[in-house]
């Protein structure tokens, strides 16, 4: 039977939650180009999180979260064609005996890169809803060696072992990924568990059942109509145009909901960005798997500083053991466990 | 199940098993908090009264080399101005918590049991012991000093030990008593040393303080009581010392942080103290054999 109990209620899960959406959205975007012939095309795209209030709901099969709404942005695509050179003249006439004359050579038009920028930032928006369970596991650091649980406690952890595991979560789930932006994604998640060298109880969410809708209709369309809002009300000073803005909103909104039905276009887009561009499944994983292994919900150390000391005396750790996690829908999720 | 968190956000329940074990945490982590002693007993706590605890101590403290007694002066020698004073320890030890209810520490009739609403039962041994000096050292201690004026600072307190010749400006005509620090303990004989150990019994209660951005969980003594010592004057000295040590010099360091009770584990947000109100009367709360501490985001 557990000695210790911690209850966190919903509203608290859904602070925390807002954490990880900033970390999302400071994940850097995807960058690539390719060349075929005098075509080219590079392109940039990356994500940004915006929950409803309160994404995070409690049932009993475990943690919900419904509406992400997850806005490309950047999305650019930069198509490139170059057009060689153009000469006249240069030709020669070789008599035997009397040489060559040749006429001269005239560049008409120079070597000349023509490109095309595409920028559809901020305007196509995905949306993501999935259910989880709590998880909890104890990361023991190989970096501890042999140290003794004070000294782990006072030592900073300088190795790059939580950056190489998640570094391996993803691009073992997303082979495709270039090593550097692997490297990039993971070390916006690092400073989440990354500490000292004591162990830890971390909790994380793992997925269920998660849904991700590519191209959010609705999202996409009230994108649109605010980009246009935002053109129309150019010439307004900053301060009225928000208020302006805010008037319009729920119009917006409104439309957008309207909109909320299948269209050509969007979904001619959605199968562009599912099948050409494989980045539904990248996505999915993503948000679905990847960071949610990364991103702890809870952590403390084990065994954990119950009263710390400021004069010399070492901190007083007390060892903590069958961590368990329930959830008491609708309201909490209650941590059990035992201190030693 | 009702919520736990149905007027808080944040809440956390150590029941009193876990609070014994932090208690046995804290004393095998931090000895020198519940072991007070001079030189000898600080050099070697195997001289102690009860030394039982130094094999479970933990080799952090060692490695650290954190204390595993607080040293203390001398006990000086009435009427005697030489430099020996008298060596002793005091220890707290076997201690036990029981949270109301009452239902594992039998509380003496003098706390008048069982524990009211929010109260808490602290039961120790207080084991004391002076290193009495044999015959031949006394006899071997010659009394050289000559007595002298006597002069102290009466109004403070401070300490006046001999005044330089012809200093005169430490001097308070008025004082009549010789204050002396020894500064040599008699040489150490550990078949003479003389302990004894009182069962103590206290009853508290916790009370939340600090900072807004830090509270912590303060133990306030509500009364104690050392049975079976007579006469009744010696049993009241002794509690007033053993209440005294424990409220200025142990309690204070014993400061357990509200947000280290929940793990900390919001730790990214900012939460504080649930305020008291008819749906949270007390706040900590001690009540069903735990701890309760109520927290609210800001």
């Amino acid at each position: 039977m557990s000695n210790v109990n911690i209850a966190v209620n919903a509203k608290t899960l859904n602070k925390i939650f807002a954490d990880l959406e900033s970390k999302i959205n400071s994940v850097p975007p995807l960058t690539a180009s390719g060349n075929l012939g005098p075509f080219g095309a590079s392109f940039s795209i990356g994500f940004q999180v915006s929950s409803a209030a309160n994404p995070i709901s409690l049932t009993s099969s475990g943690v919900k979260i419904d509406n992400l709404e997850i806005t490309y942005d950047p999305l650019k695509l930069d198509l490139t064609v170059t057009i060689p050179e153009i000469d006249i003249g240069g030709e020669c006439i070789c008599v035997p005996i009397l040489g060559c004359a040749c006429l001269p050579k005239i560049e008409i038009f120079p070597q000349t890169t023509v490109t095309v920028p595409i920028d559809l930032s901020g305007i196509f928006a995905a949306s993501f809803s999935g259910e989880f369970t709590v998880t909890a596991a104890k990361q023991v650091l190989a970096a501890k060696g042999s140290l003794t649980p004070h000294q782990a406690n006072l030592t900073t952890d300088t190795s790059d072992e939580i950056l190489h595991n998640f570094e391996n979560i993803i691009s073992s789930a997303i082979p495709l990924l270039p090593s550097s932006l692997v490297k990039d994604i993971a070390n916006v998640f690092v400073p989440s568990v990354k500490s000292n060298l004591a162990d830890k109880w971390i909790f994380h969410l793992k997925d269920v059942f998660s849904n991700l809708q590519l191209i959010d209709i609705g999202d996409t369309t009230i994108n649109i109509l605010d980009k246009i809002t935002d053109a129309l009300l150019s010439f307004l000073p900053s301060a009225i145009r928000t208020i302006a803005k805010a008037i319009l909103q729920p119009v917006i909104d409104a439309i957008g909901a309207a909109l909320d039905i299948g269209n050509d276009i969007l979904n001619f887009l959605e199968n562009l960005f599912q099948s050409s561009l494989g980045i539904g499944n990248m996505l999915e994983t993503f948000l679905g798997n990847i960071i949610f292994q990364m991103w702890p919900l809870f952590l403390f150390a084990d065994p954990f500083p119950m009263i710390q000391d400021n004069s010399g005396l070492i901190a007083v750790l007390v060892p903590v053991e069958n961590v368990a996690v329930a959830i008491n829908a609708p309201q909490e999720i209650v941590i059990s466990a035992n201190i030693l | 199940m009702a919520a736990l968190t149905q007027f808080c956000d944040i809440f956390g329940a150590i029941n009193e098993g876990a609070f014994n074990n932090l208690v046995n945490d804290l004393k095998n982590q931090r000895p020198s908090l519940f072991n007070y002693g001079t030189i000898s007993f600080v050099k070697n706590p195997k001289l102690l009264c009860n030394n039982s605890f130094l094999q479970q101590l933990d080799p952090d403290v060692t490695l650290f080399q954190n204390p595993v007694v607080t040293q203390q002066p001398l006990l000086g020698i009435l009427g005697y101005t030489g430099p020996f004073g008298f060596e002793y320890c005091l220890q707290f030890t076997e201690l036990q918590i029981d949270f109301q209810p009452s239902n594992t520490i039998q509380l003496p009739a003098g706390l008048n049991p069982p524990l009211k609403s929010q109260q808490f039962a602290l039961h120790a041994q207080a084991c004391a012991g002076l290193d009495c000096p044999t015959a031949r050292t006394l006899s071997q201690v010659e009394v050289s000093d000559p007595a002298f004026f006597p002069v102290v600072n009466s109004g403070d307190l401070t300490q006046v030990n001999h005044p330089a010749s012809g200093d005169t400006t430490n001097i308070d005509t008025k004082g009549i008593l010789v204050v002396s620090s020894p500064t040599i303990p008699f040489p150490f004989e550990p078949k003479t040393m003389q302990c004894f150990c009182l069962d103590v019994f206290a009853v508290l209660h916790v009370e939340e303080g600090g900072p807004t951005n830090n509270p912590f969980i303060s133990l306030i003594i509500d009364g104690i009581e050392i049975p079976e010592i007579r006469p009744l004057g010696l049993e009241h000295s002794i509690e007033c010392y053993v209440k005294t040590t424990l409220a200025l010099g142990i309690l204070p360091k014993l400061k357990l942080a509200l947000n280290a009770l929940v793990f900390n584990i919001a730790n990214i947000l900012t939460i504080g103290p649930t305020a008291v109100s008819a749906n949270v009367p007390f706040n900590p709360s001690i009540e069903k054999d735990q701890i309760e501490v109520f927290l609210t985001l800001n």
